[in-house]
C-alpha cells in the first residue's frame, strides 16, 4: 500500500518515472511497486497526470526542427540530418 | 548520366582505423578491434582531406574503432584541416582525457561525439567493459570545464545506442545528459552486423520495449523541457502515433531514414570514397564492393571523379526508386509511403529489401495497446 506522497517521492529520486507513467499507469505503478488503493490518492494521480499532458502538449508545440548534421557510427544505424530542439534554441544558436 | 545533387558533399564521414581499446559487444565494426586491419598513414589521410576540401566539404567526422588512441597523427590533422578550411568532429569512447587533451585549442576541431551506453555503471559497462562508464563521465566532465567549451566553440555530444540491455535507461539518458552539461543526445539501434550479431542474443530488443522507450523518451524531454537537443528518429507514423495518443504535434525529423548522399558520404579505410558505410570494405570485406571501381579512391582520383562513378549514380537511382518500399511491411501499407525512405544498403549490395524502420513496425504491432484502431489509422491500405 502506497500514497501518493510516495509516489511523488519516487518520482523526485527517478524522474524518468513519469514517461511511464502516462505511457502505461499500471504497469508503471506495478514496477515502482506501487499500489494506490486510497480513492483520493488515486484521484490526485489523475489530476497530476491531466496536468502533466496539458504540459506536455504546450511543450511540444515550442519544438522546432535544427536541420543539422546527425553524426554517424558504424554499428549506430544512419543516417538522417536533423534533430528535435526547442523553438527557441533554433532562434538563438549562441545558447 | 545525369548528375545528381550530390556534387557538394559538405559532410563526409572517415573510418580512421578499426584498432580499438575496449571491446563492446554492440559494435558494428568487425570483430578484429586488436589488431591493425589497414589505416591509412598521416599523408594519405591528408590527401583525402585535401581532395574532400576541394570538393567543397565543410566537416569530417573521423569513426574508429578509438582514433584519439591510435591515431596518434590527430593533432597534426586538425592542424592540417585549419589549413584547409575544414571542421573535425571526432567519435570516441573518450576514456582517455591525456589523448585529447591537446587537441582541444584547435581551432578546427568542432566536436567531440562521446559513446555512453547506459546512465548507470551497471548498465554501460556491461556493454562496454568493466570501468568504463566512470572513467567517460570524469572525462566529459573535464572537457565542460574546457574554456573552449564554455564558449561553444567546442560541442559535445552523447551517442547512445539502444539495445536490450540498456531501452530500460532510454529516459534517464535524458537526466544524465542535463546533468553533465552536454547540449545534445543522439539516440539509434542497435545494428546488428560485427561484433554485435555474435551477442545478438543479449542485444535484441522487442519490438514492445522499442516503442515504450522512444515514446517514454518524448514525454519526458517535453515534461521537464530538457535544454538539450535530441537527434532521433521522428518517422511521419511515429508522430501521428504521438498524436493520437497524447494529443501532441512533433515536427518530423526523419521523413527520409535513408537520407542518402544528403546527408553525407563516406571513406573507408583504404580511402575509397562511397554513399554508404554498409558498402564499404568495413561492412563487406569479402565482396570487395570498394575495391570493383578505382576510381572511389581518393588516394587516386579527384573527388569530382568519385561523385561521377558507377556507384554513387546507381545507389541514388537505387533510392530513388520507390518501388523498394512496396516489398516491406508494413511500409507498403503506410499512408505515409510517398514522402518516407527506409535504409537502402541492403539493395545496394544487391540483397532483398529488409530494412524497415523498427520503430513503424513497433507501432504496427502494438500501437493499438495505446490508441486504439491506431494500425489501421495509419497503415490504412493494409485491407485494399
Amino acid at each position: 500500500m502506497a500514497t501518493f506522497k510516495d509516489l511523488e517521492k519516487t518520482l523526485q529520486d527517478n524522474p524518468a518515472l513519469l514517461g511511464e507513467l502516462l505511457v502505461n499507469p499500471a504497469v508503471a505503478l506495478k514496477k515502482a511497486r506501487i499500489e494506490l488503493t486510497n480513492k483520493e490518492d488515486v484521484r490526485r494521480l489523475e489530476g497530476f497526470l491531466r496536468l502533466a499532458q496539458t504540459q506536455i502538449k504546450v511543450s511540444a508545440g515550442l519544438v522546432g526542427l535544427n536541420t543539422g548534421k546527425s553524426d554517424w557510427g558504424i554499428g549506430a544505424g544512419c543516417c538522417n540530418g536533423r534533430s528535435l530542439t526547442k523553438l527557441d534554441w533554433v532562434i538563438d544558436p549562441q545558447r | 548520366m545525369p548528375l545528381f545533387k550530390i556534387s557538394i558533399m559538405k559532410d563526409v564521414t572517415i573510418y580512421a582505423t578499426n584498432k580499438c581499446n575496449i571491446r563492446c559487444i554492440h559494435c558494428g565494426v568487425g570483430l578484429d578491434q586488436d589488431q591493425y586491419r589497414y589505416d591509412l598513414s598521416t599523408e594519405q589521410l591528408k590527401k583525402v582531406m585535401y581532395e574532400l576540401a576541394s570538393g567543397g566539404t565543410k566537416t569530417i567526422t573521423i569513426l574508429g574503432g578509438e582514433a584519439t588512441i591510435y591515431r596518434k597523427d590527430l593533432a597534426a590533422l586538425l592542424d592540417f584541416a585549419l589549413e584547409n578550411g575544414l571542421k573535425i568532429i571526432i567519435n570516441t569512447n573518450l576514456l582517455s582525457y591525456e589523448a585529447i587533451e591537446d587537441l582541444l585549442d584547435k581551432p578546427s576541431l568542432q566536436a567531440f561525439v562521446v559513446s555512453l551506453d547506459g546512465a548507470s555503471s551497471d548498465i554501460h559497462d556491461r556493454i562496454r567493459g568493466e570501468g568504463t562508464f566512470e572513467k567517460t563521465l570524469r572525462n566529459i566532465k573535464k572537457i565542460t570545464e574546457n574554456k573552449r567549451y564554455k564558449t561553444g566553440d567546442i560541442l559535445l555530444q552523447i551517442a547512445f545506442v539502444m539495445n536490450g540491455i540498456n531501452c530500460q535507461q532510454t529516459s534517464k539518458m535524458l537526466f544524465l545528459t542535463s546533468e553533465l552539461k552536454v547540449r545534445q543526445l543522439n539516440i539509434k539501434n542497435v545494428r546488428f552486423v560485427g561484433r554485435a550479431n555474435l551477442f545478438n542474443k543479449l542485444l535484441e530488443i522487442t519490438s514492445e520495449d522499442l516503442l515504450h522507450a522512444y515514446t517514454s523518451l518524448i514525454i519526458n524531454w517535453l515534461y521537464f523541457q530538457c535544454d538539450i537537443e535530441l537527434q532521433i528518429l521522428i518517422t511521419p507514423a511515429f508522430a501521428e502515433f504521438l498524436n493520437k495518443a497524447f494529443g501532441f504535434c512533433l515536427p518530423t525529423s526523419n521523413y527520409a531514414a535513408c537520407g542518402g548522399t544528403s546527408v553525407f558520404s563516406y571513406v573507408d579505410l583504404l580511402g575509397n570514397h562511397l554513399p554508404c558505410p554498409a558498402m564499404s570494405y568495413e561492412e563487406k570485406p569479402n565482396t570487395g564492393i570498394a575495391t570493383k571501381d578505382p576510381k572511389l579512391n581518393l588516394l587516386k582520383n579527384s573527388i569530382s571523379k568519385t561523385f561521377n562513378s558507377n556507384i554513387f549514380h546507381d545507389f541514388e537511382l537505387k533510392r530513388e526508386n520507390r518501388k523498394y518500399i512496396n516489398q516491406l511491411i508494413p511500409c507498403k501499407y503506410c499512408k505515409f509511403n510517398k514522402q518516407c525512405q527506409p535504409c537502402a544498403a541492403n539493395i545496394i549490395n544487391g540483397e532483398e529489401y529488409e530494412e524497415e524502420i523498427e520503430l513503424c513496425y513497433a507501432i504496427y504491432h502494438h500501437g493499438d495497446s495505446y490508441v486504439k484502431n491506431i494500425r489501421e489509422n495509419i497503415w490504412n491500405n493494409e485491407c485494399q
